[in-house]
C-alpha cells in the first residue's frame, strides 16, 4: 500500500467531524430549565426586553446608537445655522468696530482711498 | 414563531425572543449552541456524564441572563463558550486539586501503552494525543480546530491575550506532531 504523508490540520479536521450529538434526556433537561426560567421572568422585564429589541431593530440598519447621536448633532447644528440667519462682518459688532477703526490705517499704507477702489489686478 | 423561520434569526434575536416568552426560540438556540458546548466539555473532561452536566449548567446560565442581554454588545456563542470553559476548569481543578497551569507532558512509558490504543487507527492516536495535552493547551486546541473559533475569540473565552493563545496553540501542535511521528510507521504514513 502506498504510504501517504500526513498533515496535522487534515487529521484535526477529520476529528472535528466526530462531534457528539445531543442525547434526548439532555435536550429535555435543557428545555425544562428554559421553561422554568422563562416562567419566572416578570412581565415588566419582558416588556423592557421587547422595547430594547424593537429599538435595536430600528437603529441597527442605520448604524445603531452612535449613528443616531451623530445625526442628532448634525440636525441641531443645521437648525441653529438656519435660524441664526446670515452672518457677516457688519453684524459682528466686535469685528465691525475693528474694521472701522483700523481699516483706515491699512488703506493709507496701501495708498488707497477706500477699499472699493482696490483693484488687485491693476498694474503698478 | 414557526420553527423553520428561526433559522434566519441571529443568536441575539433568538435570545431576545426567548426572554419575551418564545419557547421555540429556546429550542432553536439549544440545537445551535449546545452541541458545540457538549463537544468542548467532552474533550476537556473526558467524562460524558460530567460534560452533559456542564452543558446543561451553561445553558441554564444563558436562560437566566436572557432578560438582561444587550443585543450587539457581545456574541452569545463566545459568552457561552466562556462559561463552559470556566465550568470545565473548575471541575478539572477539583479533580486535580491544583491550579490550572501548564504542566509538562508526562510520557506514558507503560509497557502496554501502544496495546491500549486501537491499533493503526489514526483518529484514536490523535484523540489519545489530544487527551494527553496539558489542560490549557487542550482547551485552546479544541476551540481552534474543533470549534473553529478565531484566536481573538479564544483569547476572550480563556481570559488571556491573543499572543498567549497563539503560544498555547503552537506548543499543542508541536506536542501532537511529536506524538504522531512516533506512530508514523504504524499508521502507514510516509517516512
Amino acid at each position: 500500500m502506498e504510504k501517504e504523508s500526513y498533515n496535522l490540520d487534515d487529521l484535526l479536521a477529520e476529528e472535528r467531524k466526530a462531534a457528539p450529538e445531543l442525547p434526548t434526556h439532555l435536550m429535555e433537561n435543557i428545555l425544562a430549565d428554559a421553561a422554568e426560567v422563562s416562567a419566572a421572568i416578570a412581565p415588566s422585564q419582558r416588556s423592557e426586553v421587547r422595547t430594547r429589541h424593537w429599538l435595536h431593530r430600528l437603529l441597527e440598519p442605520v448604524g445603531g446608537y452612535p449613528a443616531l447621536v451623530g445625526a442628532a448633532c448634525a440636525l441641531t447644528l443645521g437648525v441653529f445655522t438656519g435660524y441664526s440667519g446670515t452672518v457677516s462682518l457688519d453684524t459682528v459688532p466686535v469685528m465691525g468696530e475693528y474694521i472701522a477703526n483700523y481699516s483706515g490705517d491699512a488703506l493709507d499704507i496701501l495708498g488707497l482711498d477706500s477699499v472699493s477702489n482696490f483693484d488687485p489686478l491693476a498694474e503698478g | 414563531m414557526a420553527f423553520d423561520l428561526l433559522d434566519d434569526q441571529t443568536d441575539d434575536q433568538l435570545l431576545a425572543a426567548y426572554a419575551e416568552g418564545d419557547q421555540a426560540a429556546a429550542r432553536a438556540l439549544m440545537l445551535r449552541l449546545a452541541p458545540q458546548i457538549l463537544s468542548l466539555s467532552t474533550r476537556m473532561l473526558k467524562d460524558r456524564s460530567e460534560a452533559e452536566d456542564v452543558t446543561q449548567e451553561a445553558m441554564l446560565r444563558l436562560w437566566r441572563i436572557a432578560p438582561d442581554w444587550r443585543e450587539g454588545e457581545a456574541k452569545v456563542s463566545t459568552w457561552l463558550y466562556r462559561v463552559a470553559a470556566n465550568l470545565c476548569t473548575d471541575r478539572l481543578r477539583r479533580k486535580k486539586g491544583q491550579t490550572l497551569d501548564d504542566v509538562p507532558e508526562i510520557e506514558d512509558t507503560a509497557p502496554n501503552a501502544e496495546a491500549q490504543l486501537i491499533a493503526a487507527d489514526r483518529s484514536s492516536v490523535l484523540r489519545a494525543a489530544v487527551e494527553k495535552l496539558p489542560d490549557r493547551q487542550k482547551m485552546a486546541l479544541s476551540l481552534r480546530h474543533f470549534e473553529e473559533l478565531s484566536n481573538p475569540e479564544i483569547a476572550e473565552i480563556m481570559g488571556t491575550t491573543v499572543e498567549a493563545t497563539e503560544s498555547l496553540l503552537s506548543r499543542a501542535r508541536r506536542t501532537l506532531t511529536a506524538q504522531m511521528e512516533k506512530h508514523r510507521e504504524t499508521l502507514g504514513f510516509a517516512g
